[in-house]
Protein backbone atom coordinates (compact mmCIF):
# COMPACT_ATOMS: atom_id res chain seq x y z
CA UNK A 1 0.00 0.00 0.00
CA UNK A 2 1.43 3.10 -0.81
CA UNK A 3 1.63 5.67 1.74
CA UNK A 4 0.45 9.37 1.60
CA UNK A 5 0.48 12.53 3.42
CA UNK A 6 -1.65 14.02 5.85
CA UNK A 7 -2.30 16.55 3.76
CA UNK A 8 -3.37 14.81 0.80
CA UNK A 9 -5.89 12.65 3.30
CA UNK A 10 -7.20 15.91 4.41
CA UNK A 11 -7.88 17.29 0.79
CA UNK A 12 -9.62 13.43 0.33
CA UNK A 13 -11.33 13.66 3.34
CA UNK A 14 -13.01 17.58 2.32
CA UNK A 15 -14.02 16.89 -0.97
CA UNK A 16 -15.63 13.60 0.47
CA UNK A 17 -17.74 15.71 3.10
CA UNK A 18 -18.54 18.50 1.10
CA UNK A 19 -20.20 16.27 -1.67
CA UNK A 20 -21.84 14.36 1.38
CA UNK A 21 -22.74 17.26 3.04
CA UNK A 22 -24.47 18.91 -0.02
CA UNK A 23 -26.24 15.96 -1.16
CA UNK A 24 -27.17 14.16 2.08
CA UNK A 25 -26.79 17.06 4.58
CA UNK A 26 -24.42 15.17 6.50
CA UNK A 27 -21.41 16.46 8.39
CA UNK A 28 -18.35 14.58 8.47
CA UNK A 29 -15.28 14.68 10.36
CA UNK A 30 -11.80 12.60 9.73
CA UNK A 31 -10.19 11.22 13.40
CA UNK A 32 -7.16 9.87 14.05
CA UNK A 33 -7.98 6.82 16.03
CA UNK A 34 -5.29 5.96 19.10
CA UNK A 35 -6.66 2.94 21.29
CA UNK A 36 -10.36 3.98 22.59
CA UNK A 37 -9.52 8.24 21.58
CA UNK A 38 -10.79 9.85 18.44
CA UNK A 39 -8.69 12.81 18.04
CA UNK A 40 -9.86 15.70 16.10
CA UNK A 41 -8.15 15.99 12.67
CA UNK A 42 -10.40 17.82 10.12
CA UNK A 43 -13.47 18.61 9.39
CA UNK A 44 -16.44 21.31 10.40
CA UNK A 45 -17.99 21.88 13.37
CA UNK A 46 -21.26 20.61 13.91
CA UNK A 47 -23.50 23.81 13.71
CA UNK A 48 -26.11 24.94 16.58
CA UNK A 49 -28.97 23.33 14.22
CA UNK A 50 -27.64 20.13 13.53
CA UNK A 51 -28.37 16.90 15.69
CA UNK A 52 -25.52 15.99 18.04
CA UNK A 53 -26.34 12.52 17.36
CA UNK A 54 -22.69 11.13 15.79
CA UNK A 55 -21.90 7.80 14.41
CA UNK A 56 -18.21 6.45 14.43
CA UNK A 57 -17.21 5.12 10.99
CA UNK A 58 -13.75 3.24 11.74
CA UNK A 59 -11.75 3.10 8.64
CA UNK A 60 -8.78 0.87 9.81
CA UNK A 61 -6.35 0.80 12.90
CA UNK A 62 -5.29 4.24 12.95
CA UNK A 63 -8.26 6.69 10.90
CA UNK A 64 -12.15 7.27 11.48
CA UNK A 65 -14.76 9.30 10.42
CA UNK A 66 -17.21 10.97 13.21
CA UNK A 67 -20.59 11.31 10.76
CA UNK A 68 -23.29 13.82 12.19
CA UNK A 69 -26.82 13.54 10.49
CA UNK A 70 -27.02 9.63 9.70
CA UNK A 71 -29.56 9.08 11.75
CA UNK A 72 -31.59 11.26 9.81
CA UNK A 73 -31.41 9.89 6.54
CA UNK A 74 -33.63 7.07 5.09
CA UNK A 75 -31.90 3.62 5.11
CA UNK A 76 -30.60 3.72 1.30
CA UNK A 77 -29.89 7.07 2.23
CA UNK A 78 -27.88 6.23 4.78
CA UNK A 79 -26.29 3.12 2.82
CA UNK A 80 -25.44 5.46 -0.15
CA UNK A 81 -23.08 7.60 1.89
CA UNK A 82 -21.78 4.75 3.59
CA UNK A 83 -20.89 3.34 0.34
CA UNK A 84 -19.11 6.33 -0.66
CA UNK A 85 -17.47 6.68 2.58
CA UNK A 86 -15.53 3.03 1.65
CA UNK A 87 -14.93 4.23 -1.61
CA UNK A 88 -13.15 7.19 -0.79
CA UNK A 89 -11.33 5.30 2.25
CA UNK A 90 -10.69 1.85 1.53
CA UNK A 91 -7.09 2.51 0.75
CA UNK A 92 -6.53 3.95 3.86
CA UNK A 93 -8.25 0.98 6.12
CA UNK A 94 -5.63 -0.61 8.55
CA UNK A 95 -2.79 1.76 8.30
CA UNK A 96 -2.43 4.30 10.96
CA UNK A 97 -1.49 7.64 10.01
CA UNK A 98 0.65 10.42 11.62
CA UNK A 99 -0.21 14.16 12.02
CA UNK B 1 25.83 1.12 43.77
CA UNK B 2 24.61 -0.88 40.94
CA UNK B 3 21.46 0.71 41.62
CA UNK B 4 22.75 4.35 42.08
CA UNK B 5 24.47 3.64 38.36
CA UNK B 6 21.30 2.51 36.63
CA UNK B 7 19.10 5.58 38.16
CA UNK B 8 22.01 7.95 37.11
CA UNK B 9 22.20 6.40 33.51
CA UNK B 10 18.16 6.65 33.22
CA UNK B 11 18.59 10.16 34.22
CA UNK B 12 21.10 11.47 32.05
CA UNK B 13 19.32 10.20 28.66
CA UNK B 14 16.01 11.86 29.62
CA UNK B 15 16.18 14.95 28.36
CA UNK B 16 15.94 15.85 24.44
CA UNK B 17 17.32 19.68 24.02
CA UNK B 18 16.30 19.78 20.38
CA UNK B 19 12.55 18.93 21.78
CA UNK B 20 12.77 22.14 23.69
CA UNK B 21 14.86 24.50 21.40
CA UNK B 22 13.00 24.25 18.16
CA UNK B 23 9.79 25.74 20.08
CA UNK B 24 12.22 29.01 20.80
CA UNK B 25 11.75 32.40 19.68
CA UNK B 26 15.18 33.90 19.12
CA UNK B 27 16.07 31.55 21.65
CA UNK B 28 13.33 32.42 24.52
CA UNK B 29 11.21 31.14 26.11
CA UNK B 30 7.54 31.80 26.07
CA UNK B 31 7.46 33.62 30.15
CA UNK B 32 9.58 36.58 29.79
CA UNK B 33 10.26 37.10 33.43
CA UNK B 34 10.68 41.10 33.41
CA UNK B 35 7.64 41.60 31.63
CA UNK B 36 5.22 39.84 33.79
CA UNK B 37 7.12 40.99 36.54
CA UNK B 38 6.83 44.69 35.43
CA UNK B 39 2.85 43.86 34.59
CA UNK B 40 2.64 43.20 38.35
CA UNK B 41 4.52 46.52 39.63
CA UNK B 42 2.44 48.57 41.87
CA UNK B 43 -0.12 51.07 40.18
CA UNK B 44 -3.28 52.48 40.33
CA UNK B 45 -6.00 50.10 40.75
CA UNK B 46 -8.39 50.04 37.58
CA UNK B 47 -11.27 51.93 36.77
CA UNK B 48 -14.72 50.53 37.11
CA UNK B 49 -15.35 50.67 33.22
CA UNK B 50 -11.83 49.24 32.92
CA UNK B 51 -12.84 45.72 34.43
CA UNK B 52 -16.61 46.33 33.16
CA UNK B 53 -14.77 46.19 29.64
CA UNK B 54 -12.60 43.16 30.47
CA UNK B 55 -15.26 41.16 32.12
CA UNK B 56 -17.37 41.46 28.80
CA UNK B 57 -14.12 39.77 26.91
CA UNK B 58 -14.21 36.94 29.04
CA UNK B 59 -18.18 36.43 28.86
CA UNK B 60 -17.18 36.45 25.26
CA UNK B 61 -15.21 33.33 25.52
CA UNK B 62 -12.22 35.40 24.65
CA UNK B 63 -8.57 34.46 26.07
CA UNK B 64 -7.23 37.80 28.07
CA UNK B 65 -4.44 39.85 27.12
CA UNK B 66 -1.81 40.03 30.12
CA UNK B 67 -2.62 43.52 30.64
CA UNK B 68 -6.54 42.69 31.42
CA UNK B 69 -5.50 39.88 33.69
CA UNK B 70 -3.00 42.03 35.68
CA UNK B 71 -5.34 44.44 36.12
CA UNK B 72 -7.97 42.29 37.30
CA UNK B 73 -5.35 41.10 39.69
CA UNK B 74 -5.62 45.02 40.88
CA UNK B 75 -8.86 45.51 41.70
CA UNK B 76 -9.26 46.50 44.93
CA UNK B 77 -12.85 47.43 45.54
CA UNK B 78 -14.82 45.13 47.27
CA UNK B 79 -18.00 45.59 45.26
CA UNK B 80 -15.99 45.28 41.98
CA UNK B 81 -14.16 41.55 42.90
CA UNK B 82 -17.96 41.00 43.63
CA UNK B 83 -18.83 41.55 40.20
CA UNK B 84 -15.99 39.71 39.31
CA UNK B 85 -16.71 36.69 40.73
CA UNK B 86 -20.19 36.87 39.50
CA UNK B 87 -19.26 37.32 36.19
CA UNK B 88 -16.71 34.04 36.78
CA UNK B 89 -19.65 32.55 37.52
CA UNK B 90 -21.52 33.33 34.46
CA UNK B 91 -18.62 32.22 32.38
CA UNK B 92 -18.55 29.07 34.10
CA UNK B 93 -22.28 28.37 33.35
CA UNK B 94 -22.20 29.89 29.58
CA UNK B 95 -19.75 27.16 28.93
CA UNK B 96 -20.46 24.13 31.06
CA UNK B 97 -24.05 25.05 32.72
CA UNK B 98 -24.54 23.57 35.89
CA UNK B 99 -22.08 20.76 35.34
CA UNK B 100 -19.36 19.41 37.65
CA UNK B 101 -17.29 16.52 36.13
CA UNK B 102 -16.25 14.12 39.09
CA UNK B 103 -12.35 12.07 39.30
CA UNK B 104 -10.37 10.72 41.45
CA UNK B 105 -6.50 10.66 41.55
CA UNK B 106 -4.52 7.26 41.59
CA UNK B 107 -0.98 7.10 42.85
CA UNK B 108 0.99 4.28 41.41
CA UNK B 109 4.30 4.53 42.62
CA UNK B 110 6.31 6.92 45.17
CA UNK B 111 9.81 6.52 43.72
CA UNK B 112 11.18 9.25 42.39
CA UNK B 113 14.61 10.67 41.03
CA UNK B 114 13.88 14.11 42.32
CA UNK B 115 14.29 15.96 45.55
CA UNK B 116 11.94 19.09 45.68
CA UNK B 117 12.21 20.82 48.57
CA UNK B 118 8.29 21.25 49.00
CA UNK B 119 7.27 17.35 48.60
CA UNK B 120 6.58 14.25 50.32
CA UNK B 121 7.90 12.17 47.37
CA UNK B 122 11.57 13.53 47.14
CA UNK B 123 14.37 11.15 47.38
CA UNK B 124 15.52 13.00 49.80
CA UNK B 125 12.84 12.16 52.45
CA UNK B 126 13.84 9.30 54.31
CA UNK B 127 10.15 9.01 55.93
CA UNK B 128 8.59 8.11 52.88
CA UNK B 129 7.82 4.32 52.56
CA UNK B 130 8.49 3.76 48.99
CA UNK B 131 6.06 1.68 46.56
CA UNK B 132 4.94 1.19 42.89
CA UNK B 133 1.58 -1.03 42.62
CA UNK B 134 2.12 -4.44 40.67
CA UNK B 135 -0.06 -4.64 37.53
CA UNK B 136 -2.39 -7.15 40.17
CA UNK B 137 -2.29 -4.17 42.85
CA UNK B 138 -3.51 -1.73 40.28
CA UNK B 139 -6.36 -4.20 39.14
CA UNK B 140 -7.55 -4.12 42.86
CA UNK B 141 -7.39 -0.34 43.02
CA UNK B 142 -9.22 0.03 39.88
CA UNK B 143 -12.27 -2.60 41.20
CA UNK B 144 -12.52 0.03 44.27
CA UNK B 145 -12.89 2.66 42.29
CA UNK B 146 -14.92 1.13 39.58
CA UNK B 147 -17.35 -1.25 41.46
CA UNK B 148 -17.51 -0.11 45.22
CA UNK B 149 -17.47 4.30 44.48
CA UNK B 150 -18.31 4.38 40.82
CA UNK B 151 -15.60 6.56 39.21
CA UNK B 152 -15.52 6.47 35.47
CA UNK B 153 -12.60 8.90 35.16
CA UNK B 154 -9.11 8.69 36.62
CA UNK B 155 -6.11 10.52 37.02
CA UNK B 156 -3.15 8.35 37.37
CA UNK B 157 -0.07 9.84 38.77
CA UNK B 158 3.52 8.52 38.84
CA UNK B 159 6.74 9.48 40.51
CA UNK B 160 9.57 10.13 37.80
CA UNK B 161 11.42 6.90 37.95
CA UNK B 162 12.79 4.00 35.79
CA UNK B 163 10.30 1.76 37.33
CA UNK B 164 7.20 4.01 36.70
CA UNK B 165 8.51 4.76 33.18
CA UNK B 166 6.76 5.03 29.62
CA UNK B 167 6.52 1.11 29.31
CA UNK B 168 5.13 1.10 33.35
CA UNK B 169 2.29 3.80 32.09
CA UNK B 170 1.50 2.20 29.20
CA UNK B 171 0.93 -1.52 31.11
CA UNK B 172 -0.87 0.38 34.41
CA UNK B 173 -3.32 2.35 31.98
CA UNK B 174 -4.11 -0.55 29.58
CA UNK B 175 -4.74 -2.68 32.90
CA UNK B 176 -7.06 0.07 34.05
CA UNK B 177 -9.01 0.33 30.92
CA UNK B 178 -9.08 -3.75 31.10
CA UNK B 179 -10.98 -4.18 34.47
CA UNK B 180 -14.91 -4.13 34.15
CA UNK B 181 -16.68 -4.97 37.41
CA UNK B 182 -20.52 -5.90 37.31
CA UNK B 183 -22.20 -3.55 40.24
CA UNK B 184 -26.02 -2.79 40.67
CA UNK B 185 -28.11 -3.27 36.86
CA UNK B 186 -24.45 -2.41 35.28
CA UNK B 187 -21.25 -2.74 35.43
CA UNK B 188 -18.20 -0.40 36.50
CA UNK B 189 -15.08 0.27 34.32
CA UNK B 190 -12.85 3.28 33.74
CA UNK B 191 -13.72 5.11 30.66
CA UNK B 192 -11.21 7.58 30.93
CA UNK B 193 -7.60 7.88 32.41
CA UNK B 194 -5.94 11.33 32.58
CA UNK B 195 -2.15 11.06 33.10
CA UNK B 196 -0.02 13.47 35.38
CA UNK B 197 3.67 12.54 34.91
CA UNK B 198 7.20 13.96 34.42
CA UNK B 199 7.69 15.76 31.07
CA UNK B 200 8.58 13.19 28.68
CA UNK B 201 9.71 12.99 25.27
CA UNK B 202 7.89 13.08 22.42
CA UNK B 203 8.58 9.46 21.26
CA UNK B 204 7.42 8.00 24.92
CA UNK B 205 4.28 10.64 24.40
CA UNK B 206 3.07 8.58 21.13
CA UNK B 207 3.48 5.74 23.20
CA UNK B 208 1.12 6.85 25.56
CA UNK B 209 -0.70 8.58 22.57
CA UNK B 210 -0.88 4.87 21.26
CA UNK B 211 -3.22 3.88 23.69
CA UNK B 212 -5.83 6.19 23.82
CA UNK B 213 -5.03 8.55 27.52
CA UNK B 214 -7.64 10.84 27.51
CA UNK B 215 -5.71 14.47 29.15
CA UNK B 216 -2.41 14.82 29.49
CA UNK B 217 -1.04 16.90 32.53
CA UNK B 218 2.57 18.14 33.64
CA UNK B 219 2.29 21.34 36.40
CA UNK B 220 4.78 23.38 36.00
CA UNK B 221 4.70 24.16 40.14
CA UNK B 222 6.54 27.55 39.56
CA UNK B 223 6.31 30.08 36.12
CA UNK B 224 8.84 32.12 38.48
CA UNK B 225 12.28 30.88 36.98
CA UNK B 226 14.39 31.74 40.24
CA UNK B 227 12.04 30.29 42.34
CA UNK B 228 12.14 26.74 40.00
CA UNK B 229 15.69 27.08 40.66
CA UNK B 230 15.52 27.12 43.97
CA UNK B 231 13.25 24.54 44.78
CA UNK B 232 14.29 22.27 42.79
CA UNK B 233 18.20 21.44 43.25
CA UNK B 234 20.39 21.81 40.27
CA UNK B 235 21.42 19.02 38.85
CA UNK B 236 18.26 17.26 38.98
CA UNK B 237 15.98 16.20 36.20
CA UNK B 238 13.49 18.40 37.86
CA UNK B 239 15.35 21.46 37.91
CA UNK B 240 15.47 21.76 34.20
CA UNK B 241 13.11 24.65 33.41
CA UNK B 242 12.50 24.30 30.12
CA UNK B 243 12.12 20.76 29.41
CA UNK B 244 9.10 20.81 31.80
CA UNK B 245 7.83 24.09 30.34
CA UNK B 246 7.47 22.41 26.88
CA UNK B 247 5.78 19.56 28.10
CA UNK B 248 2.67 20.53 26.87
CA UNK B 249 3.98 21.71 23.51
CA UNK B 250 5.80 18.10 22.76
CA UNK B 251 2.29 16.22 23.83
CA UNK B 252 0.56 18.21 21.56
CA UNK B 253 3.03 17.13 18.79
CA UNK B 254 3.26 13.46 19.77
CA UNK B 255 -1.09 13.75 19.62
CA UNK B 256 -2.33 13.76 22.78
CA UNK B 257 -4.36 16.88 21.77
CA UNK B 258 -5.76 17.21 25.45
CA UNK B 259 -3.44 19.16 28.09
CA UNK B 260 -3.36 20.17 31.42
CA UNK B 261 -1.73 22.67 32.70
CA UNK B 262 -1.22 23.97 36.45
CA UNK B 263 1.51 26.13 39.02
CA UNK B 264 1.45 24.89 43.14
CA UNK B 265 0.53 27.99 44.51
CA UNK B 266 2.69 28.42 47.61
CA UNK B 267 6.20 28.63 46.01
CA UNK B 268 5.94 32.54 44.90
CA UNK B 269 3.41 35.62 44.31
CA UNK B 270 0.48 34.17 43.44
CA UNK B 271 -0.05 36.72 40.69
CA UNK B 272 2.71 35.46 39.25
CA UNK B 273 1.43 32.09 38.56
CA UNK B 274 -1.89 33.39 37.25
CA UNK B 275 -0.14 35.49 34.80
CA UNK B 276 2.57 32.44 33.75
CA UNK B 277 -0.60 30.08 33.37
CA UNK B 278 -2.09 32.82 31.23
CA UNK B 279 1.47 33.16 29.27
CA UNK B 280 1.93 29.14 28.65
CA UNK B 281 -2.34 29.19 27.73
CA UNK B 282 -1.69 31.96 25.03
CA UNK B 283 1.42 30.20 23.57
CA UNK B 284 -0.21 26.78 23.21
CA UNK B 285 -2.92 28.91 21.58
CA UNK B 286 -0.46 30.42 19.31
CA UNK B 287 1.49 27.30 18.60
CA UNK B 288 -0.70 24.85 17.58
CA UNK B 289 -4.39 26.45 17.96
CA UNK B 290 -5.13 24.65 20.88
CA UNK B 291 -5.33 26.20 24.70
CA UNK B 292 -5.17 23.82 27.83
CA UNK B 293 -8.29 21.12 28.47
CA UNK B 294 -7.99 22.20 32.31
CA UNK B 295 -5.88 23.91 34.18
CA UNK B 296 -5.02 23.14 38.39
CA UNK B 297 -4.54 25.19 40.58
CA UNK B 298 -2.94 23.47 43.85
CA UNK B 299 -2.23 25.13 46.79
CA UNK B 300 0.45 23.70 48.83
CA UNK B 301 -0.11 21.51 51.92
CA UNK B 302 1.58 19.77 54.76
CA UNK B 303 3.67 16.68 54.03
CA UNK B 304 5.63 14.17 55.79
CA UNK B 305 9.30 15.43 57.76
CA UNK B 306 8.51 18.04 54.55
CA UNK B 307 9.72 21.82 56.98
CA UNK B 308 9.94 24.50 53.68
CA UNK B 309 6.46 23.89 53.25
CA UNK B 310 6.09 25.80 56.58
CA UNK B 311 8.59 28.07 56.06
CA UNK B 312 7.29 29.73 52.87
CA UNK B 313 7.00 32.88 52.18
CA UNK B 314 4.25 32.76 49.87
CA UNK B 315 1.66 30.89 51.91
CA UNK B 316 -1.75 31.86 49.43
CA UNK B 317 -4.56 32.90 51.85
CA UNK B 318 -7.67 31.85 51.19
CA UNK B 319 -8.92 35.35 50.55
CA UNK B 320 -6.12 35.77 47.76
CA UNK B 321 -6.98 31.83 46.32
CA UNK B 322 -10.23 33.24 45.85
CA UNK B 323 -8.96 36.01 43.90
CA UNK B 324 -6.45 33.66 41.85
CA UNK B 325 -9.62 31.24 41.23
CA UNK B 326 -11.84 34.00 39.80
CA UNK B 327 -8.94 35.42 37.62
CA UNK B 328 -7.88 32.29 36.21
CA UNK B 329 -11.60 31.49 35.16
CA UNK B 330 -12.05 34.88 33.49
CA UNK B 331 -8.55 34.74 31.84
CA UNK B 332 -8.65 31.22 30.20
CA UNK B 333 -12.78 31.30 29.85
CA UNK B 334 -13.23 27.89 28.02
CA UNK B 335 -10.86 25.80 30.02
CA UNK B 336 -11.88 23.31 32.57
CA UNK B 337 -10.84 24.24 36.24
CA UNK B 338 -10.03 21.25 38.53
CA UNK B 339 -10.61 22.16 42.22
CA UNK B 340 -9.05 19.16 43.83
CA UNK B 341 -9.52 17.56 47.63
CA UNK B 342 -6.54 19.25 48.69
CA UNK B 343 -8.66 21.97 50.36
CA UNK B 344 -11.24 21.81 52.99
CA UNK B 345 -14.66 21.16 52.25
CA UNK B 346 -16.05 24.36 53.22
CA UNK B 347 -13.76 26.27 50.73
CA UNK B 348 -14.40 23.91 47.92
CA UNK B 349 -18.21 24.85 48.53
CA UNK B 350 -17.21 28.80 48.30
CA UNK B 351 -15.06 28.17 45.58
CA UNK B 352 -17.11 26.24 43.35
CA UNK B 353 -19.42 29.19 41.92
CA UNK B 354 -16.36 30.94 40.81
CA UNK B 355 -16.09 28.87 37.86
CA UNK B 356 -14.45 25.80 38.56
CA UNK B 357 -15.45 22.71 36.73
CA UNK B 358 -14.66 19.43 38.17
CA UNK B 359 -13.96 18.03 41.70
CA UNK B 360 -11.92 14.58 42.84
CA UNK B 361 -14.05 13.08 45.85
CA UNK B 362 -13.34 9.72 47.64
CA UNK B 363 -9.35 10.67 46.76
CA UNK B 364 -6.94 8.62 48.54
CA UNK B 365 -3.55 9.52 47.53
CA UNK B 366 -1.44 6.47 49.53
CA UNK B 367 0.10 4.21 47.17
CA UNK B 368 -2.54 1.45 47.22
CA UNK B 369 -5.04 3.27 49.43
CA UNK B 370 -8.00 2.50 47.80
CA UNK B 371 -7.62 -1.16 48.98
CA UNK B 372 -6.95 -0.26 52.66
CA UNK B 373 -10.12 -0.16 54.29
CA UNK B 374 -9.20 2.14 57.47
CA UNK B 375 -10.26 5.26 55.42
CA UNK B 376 -7.12 7.17 57.15
CA UNK B 377 -4.29 9.41 55.48
CA UNK B 378 -1.04 7.91 55.82
CA UNK B 379 1.27 11.09 55.46
CA UNK B 380 4.44 8.51 55.25
CA UNK B 381 3.13 7.19 52.19
CA UNK B 382 1.20 10.16 51.00
CA UNK B 383 2.68 13.47 48.91
CA UNK B 384 0.86 15.85 50.67
CA UNK B 385 -2.30 15.57 53.11
CA UNK B 386 -5.36 15.92 51.50
CA UNK B 387 -8.40 18.49 53.06
CA UNK B 388 -11.50 17.03 51.78
CA UNK B 389 -12.04 13.19 52.65
CA UNK B 390 -15.91 12.93 51.45
CA UNK B 391 -16.80 10.12 49.70
CA UNK B 392 -18.40 10.75 46.14
CA UNK B 393 -21.79 9.51 47.04
CA UNK B 394 -21.40 12.85 49.91
CA UNK B 395 -20.14 15.53 47.54
CA UNK B 396 -22.39 14.30 44.70
CA UNK B 397 -25.45 14.83 47.26
CA UNK B 398 -24.25 17.84 48.18
CA UNK B 399 -23.74 19.07 44.66
CA UNK B 400 -27.42 18.10 43.57
CA UNK B 401 -28.66 19.67 46.83
CA UNK B 402 -26.35 23.22 45.79
CA UNK B 403 -28.03 22.40 41.95
CA UNK B 404 -25.37 21.07 40.31
CA UNK B 405 -25.47 17.85 38.04
CA UNK B 406 -22.72 15.36 38.48
CA UNK B 407 -21.34 14.40 34.89
CA UNK B 408 -20.09 11.10 34.49
CA UNK B 409 -19.71 12.03 30.88
CA UNK B 410 -16.45 11.02 29.00
CA UNK B 411 -17.53 10.66 25.58
CA UNK B 412 -15.88 13.79 24.21
CA UNK B 413 -12.55 12.23 23.59
CA UNK B 414 -14.09 9.02 22.53
CA UNK B 415 -16.26 10.80 19.08
CA UNK B 416 -13.14 13.31 17.79
CA UNK B 417 -14.17 16.23 20.34
CA UNK B 418 -10.55 16.95 21.33
CA UNK B 419 -8.24 19.64 20.11
CA UNK B 420 -9.81 22.60 18.17
CA UNK B 421 -12.56 20.90 17.86
CA UNK B 422 -13.50 20.98 21.52
CA UNK B 423 -11.46 24.46 21.45
CA UNK B 424 -14.00 26.00 18.89
CA UNK B 425 -16.73 24.06 20.75
CA UNK B 426 -16.30 25.16 23.61
CA UNK B 427 -16.24 29.08 22.67
CA UNK B 428 -18.82 29.20 20.78
CA UNK B 429 -21.38 27.43 23.48
CA UNK B 430 -21.98 24.51 21.45
CA UNK B 431 -20.36 21.74 23.50
CA UNK B 432 -23.14 22.00 26.43
CA UNK B 433 -25.64 20.49 23.71
CA UNK B 434 -23.47 17.16 23.68
CA UNK B 435 -22.38 17.51 27.22
CA UNK B 436 -26.08 17.96 28.83
CA UNK B 437 -27.66 14.91 26.81
CA UNK B 438 -24.04 12.74 28.29
CA UNK B 439 -24.68 14.15 31.90
CA UNK B 440 -28.12 13.41 31.84
CA UNK B 441 -27.35 9.48 30.99
CA UNK B 442 -24.34 8.96 33.08
CA UNK B 443 -25.67 10.56 36.16
CA UNK B 444 -28.99 8.56 35.65
CA UNK B 445 -26.64 5.30 35.22
CA UNK B 446 -25.07 6.38 38.67
CA UNK B 447 -27.59 6.84 39.97
CA UNK B 448 -28.78 3.44 39.45
CA UNK B 449 -25.50 1.34 40.09
CA UNK B 450 -23.89 3.46 43.34
CA UNK B 451 -26.14 6.33 45.04
CA UNK B 452 -27.07 5.35 48.40
CA UNK B 453 -30.70 6.33 48.97
CA UNK B 454 -30.50 9.77 50.53
CA UNK B 455 -27.94 10.71 47.58
CA UNK B 456 -30.55 9.11 44.81
CA UNK B 457 -33.64 11.71 46.38
CA UNK B 458 -31.33 14.81 46.35
CA UNK B 459 -30.60 13.35 42.31
CA UNK B 460 -33.63 13.03 40.95
CA UNK B 461 -34.97 16.25 41.56
CA UNK B 462 -31.98 17.75 39.34
CA UNK B 463 -32.17 14.79 36.68
CA UNK B 464 -35.90 15.73 36.25
CA UNK B 465 -34.67 19.37 35.97
CA UNK B 466 -32.45 18.08 33.50
CA UNK B 467 -34.41 16.38 31.27
CA UNK B 468 -36.82 18.50 31.26
CA UNK B 469 -34.77 21.27 30.26
CA UNK B 470 -33.44 18.77 27.13
CA UNK B 471 -36.92 18.61 26.41
CA UNK B 472 -37.56 22.34 25.97
CA UNK B 473 -34.15 23.24 24.57
CA UNK B 474 -33.02 20.84 22.33
CA UNK B 475 -36.40 19.38 21.39
CA UNK B 476 -35.80 17.88 17.80
CA UNK B 477 -33.40 15.74 19.80
CA UNK B 478 -35.10 14.60 22.57
CA UNK B 479 -36.31 11.68 21.07
CA UNK B 480 -33.36 10.36 20.53
CA UNK B 481 -32.00 11.53 24.20
CA UNK B 482 -35.22 9.32 25.57
CA UNK B 483 -34.58 6.34 23.69
CA UNK B 484 -30.74 6.50 25.53
CA UNK B 485 -32.19 7.42 28.27
CA UNK B 486 -34.67 4.31 28.25
CA UNK B 487 -32.20 1.94 27.57
CA UNK B 488 -29.76 3.15 30.13
CA UNK B 489 -32.87 2.77 32.39
CA UNK B 490 -33.40 -0.89 31.31
CA UNK B 491 -29.64 -1.50 32.55
CA UNK B 492 -27.56 -0.87 29.26
CA UNK B 493 -24.76 0.35 30.15
CA UNK B 494 -21.95 3.68 28.53
CA UNK B 495 -24.18 5.03 25.86
CA UNK B 496 -23.76 8.41 24.16
CA UNK B 497 -23.79 11.07 22.17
Amino acid sequence: MNEISTSELIKRFQRLAGRLESKHAVLLQLALVRGRRWSYLAGRMPAPGLSPVSERVKLGPGLGLVVYGLDELRPVERLQVLKAIGDSFAPEAGRAVDR
Amino acid sequence: MEKTSRLKSWVSGRINQAQVDRYLEDGRDFIPDAELESKLAPAPPPAPARVREIIARALAIQTLEPDETADLMRVRDPELWAELEAAAGQVKRKVYDNRIVTFAPLYLGNRCVNNCLYCGFRSGNAAERRRVLSLDEIRGETEVLAGRIGHKRLIVVYGEHPDTDVDYMAESIRTIYGVKVPVGRGFGQIRRVNVNAAPMPVEELKVLAEIGVGTYQVFQETYHRQTYASVHPAGSLKSDYRWRLYSMHRSLEAGIDDVGLGALFGLYDWRFEVLGLLYHARALEKRFGIGPHTISFPRLEPAENTPFIQETGYRVTDEDFRKAVTVIRLSVPYAGMILTAREPAPLRRALLPLGCTQLDASSRIGIGAYRSRSGEQVSDRQQFLLGDTRTLDEVVRELALMGHITSFCTAGYRCGRTGQCIMELLRSGQEGRFCKLNAALTFQEWLDDFATPPTRAAGEPILAREIEDIRQRMPAVFPAFMKQYERIRQGERDLYF
